[in-house]
C-alpha cells in the first residue's frame, strides 16, 4: 500500500509553495526531522522577484530532487531559482526507491515555507500507485476516505478519461473539502491550503486498522467540486 | 575350432535383464550459472524406465531404444530489470489542471524502478531417449564378466523445446509485473515484455543447453549408462559344477573349468561361447 505522508515526501508526493511576495529564501531538501537543523546538507537558493502582473498569471517553476550518492544528501536543480511575484514552485523526487524521505523548508527575509507543515498558498500531492482504501487525517485528526480503484479493472479509454483529472481537496479549518474521495491507481491528489497553515496530511501508521483492499461494496462519495 | 560351450540369451531375456539395470527411484542434479547481466539456478530431477532392446550383428551392438525419462527440470533465473528496461516515468505526459489558485498546474511525474527478478521455471520431462552398447567379457578373479560399456556419443537429447518454455515462462511472469503499474496501457506492456524478452532470448538458450548437458550427465551417472567402468550384465564363475555331489565324500560335485569366454550378438542373440579346460 502507498505510504502517504505530507511531512516525509516520497517519489509519489510533490510539494507546491506559491510566492505572492518578493524575498530572497535559503531553503533545505533534507532528511533532518523538523526542528533540527541540517547538518552536512548544502543549501539552495530560490529569488521572488517584484511583478505587477496579476496573480492568476503566475507561472510553475520545478525543481527536481535528486539523491546525491557521493555526499548521501539530496540535491534541488536548479541550486538557485529566480521567479517572479505570483509563480509557485513544485520541488519533486522521481525516484527515491531505498532513499529516506524528506521535507523541502526554507526561511526568506520576510517568511518562509515547509513541506512539513505546509500553507498557506501551498500543497502537497500524492500520486497512487497501489489500490485500496485509505482514511488519513488532517493535523493528526480526523479519518477521511480515499477509495482507489485498480486500474485494471477499469477499460483503457475511461481509465484515460478519469486520470486527466487530478481531483483537489481543500483544507479549511484543518477539515478537507471533499472528505471523501474515490480515484482510480495513477491518479494525483492535490491538498491545498489556502488560507490555512500549519497543516499535515498522513494515513497513521496503523495499516491494519486504516488501510483496507478494496471489497465488492466501495463507498461512493460526492465528486470534487 | 569350435568352443566347448554356449549359451544364448534372447532380445526378451536381454530386455528383463537390462530393465533391471535402470535406476530404482528417481535421481537428480542440480548446478548454477552466472552470466553478464541474468544468473540462473537449476535442477533436474527424473525416473528412467522402459525400453526395449535391438541387437545389431553387424556392429556387434547392443541399442537400448526409447528408454523413457521423465519427471522435470526446475531453475530460477535472475536478473535486474532495471538493466535491460528504458528509463520510464508515468503518466506518460505532465497532467495539468487549471484551477489551482487561478493558475495552471501539472502535477508531477512517477517514474518506476524496475525491480530485480527471480522467475521460477518448471519444464516438465517426457522424453524418450536411446543409447548404444558395446560388450566385452572381463575377467574378475574368479569370475568371467560380460560387460556393457555405453557409448556416450549415442545419447542424443533435444534440448530446443526447453527454451521455448522457458521464454513462455519469463513473458508469463514479467506480465503482470508490468500490468500492475497504473498508466502503462496494453500495447506498451506488450513492448517492454518483448524488451526483456529479447533480452532473455541468448539466456534462455543457454540455459536449455545447460539443462540438458545436466539431464544428460545425470542419465550418463546412472549404473547402467555410465560410461566409466561398464556394468555386469552377466557373470559366469570359472568353476561350473556339472554333477553335484549326493553328500557323501565318495561323490564329490563334478566341474568344469572355463578357460576363456567370448561374446557376441548373431541372429538375434547375446551368445556366450566357453573354453573348457
Amino acid at each position: 500500500m502507498d505510504f502517504i505522508n505530507s511531512r516525509h515526501l516520497t517519489d509519489r508526493d510533490g510539494f507546491v509553495q506559491v510566492f505572492s511576495e518578493a524575498d530572497h529564501y535559503i531553503y533545505y531538501v533534507t532528511t533532518a526531522p523538523e526542528g533540527y537543523p541540517p547538518r552536512h546538507e548544502d543549501s539552495f537558493q530560490l529569488t521572488v522577484k517584484p511583478s505587477d502582473a496579476a496573480k492568476e498569471s503566475g507561472k510553475q517553476h520545478d525543481v527536481r530532487v535528486v539523491w546525491d550518492t557521493g555526499q548521501a544528501c539530496y540535491k534541488a536543480s536548479p541550486a538557485k531559482l529566480e521567479i517572479h511575484q505570483h509563480d509557485f514552485v513544485v520541488w519533486h523526487c522521481e525516484r527515491s526507491q531505498g532513499l529516506p524521505a524528506y521535507s523541502v523548508r526554507g526561511q526568506g527575509k520576510a517568511g518562509s515555507f515547509s513541506s512539513s507543515s505546509f500553507g498557506p498558498e501551498a500543497a502537497f500531492t500524492h500520486f497512487f500507485f497501489a489500490p485500496g482504501q485509505y482514511r488519513y487525517q488532517v493535523n493528526g485528526k480526523g479519518s477521511y476516505l480515499i477509495d482507489v480503484l485498480d486500474h485494471r479493472t477499469i477499460e483503457e479509454k475511461a481509465y484515460s478519461a478519469r486520470v486527466s483529472n487530478p481531483p483537489m481537496v481543500y483544507v479549511r479549518q484543518g477539515r478537507p473539502t471533499p472528505d471523501a474521495l474515490e480515484i482510480v491507481t495513477g491518479q494525483t491528489v492535490i491538498w491545498v491550503a489556502e488560507g490555512e497553515s500549519g497543516v499535515m496530511i498522513a494515513v497513521p501508521l496503523q495499516p491494519e486498522a486504516q488501510i483496507a483492499p478494496q471489497t465488492t461494496q466501495r463507498v461512493v462519495p460526492p465528486r470534487a467540486t | 575350432m569350435p568352443s566347448d560351450a554356449t549359451v544364448a540369451v534372447s532380445q526378451d531375456g536381454l530386455t528383463t535383464l537390462l530393465h533391471g539395470l535402470l535406476p530404482n527411484g528417481p535421481i537428480s542434479k542440480s548446478s548454477e550459472v552466472e552470466w553478464e547481466l541474468f544468473s540462473a539456478s537449476y535442477d533436474v530431477s527424473i525416473a528412467v524406465s522402459g525400453g526395449s532392446i535391438q541387437l545389431n550383428d553387424l556392429a556387434q551392438v547392443i541399442r537400448f531404444l526409447d528408454i523413457n525419462v521423465a519427471g522435470h527440470a526446475h531453475a530460477e533465473a535472475a536478473c535486474d530489470l532495471g538493466k535491460i528496461l528504458p528509463h520510464l516515468c508515468i503518466p506518460p505526459v505532465q497532467i495539468c489542471t487549471p484551477g489551482f489558485f487561478g493558475r495552471k498546474f501539472c502535477t508531477p511525474q512517477y517514474c518506476p524502478t524496475w525491480p530485480s527478478v527471480s522467475i521460477p521455471i518448471t519444464i516438465p520431462l517426457d522424453i524418450n531417449v536411446s543409447a548404444d552398447f558395446n560388450l566385452n567379457v572381463v575377467e574378475d578373479g574368479s569370475n568371467f564378466n560380460i560387460v556393457l560399456g555405453v557409448i556416450p556419443s549415442s545419447l542424443v537429447i533435444d534440448a530446443t523445446p526447453m527454451a521455448g518454455l522457458i521464454l513462455q515462462a519469463v513473458k508469463d511472469y514479467l506480465h503482470p509485473i508490468f500490468a500492475e503499474i497504473p498508466h502503462i496501457i496494453s500495447k506498451v506492456i506488450d513492448d517492454l515484455v518483448h524488451t526483456a524478452i529479447s533480452a532473455f532470448d541468448d539466456a534462455a538458450k543457454n540455459l536449455a543447453i545447460l539443462i540438458r548437458t545436466l539431464l544428460h550427465d545425470l542419465i550418463l551417472g546412472s549404473d547402467l549408462l555410465a560410461p566409466s567402468a561398464g556394468i555386469t550384465l552377466l557373470s559366469f564363475s570359472k568353476t561350473q559344477v556339472l554333477i553335484p555331489s549326493d553328500g557323501t565324500p565318495a561323490n564329490p560335485d563334478v566341474s568344469i573349468t572355463l578357460t576363456k569366454l567370448k561374446v557376441n550378438i548373431a541372429d538375434g542373440e547375446l551368445v556366450a561361447t566357453a573354453d573348457i579346460a
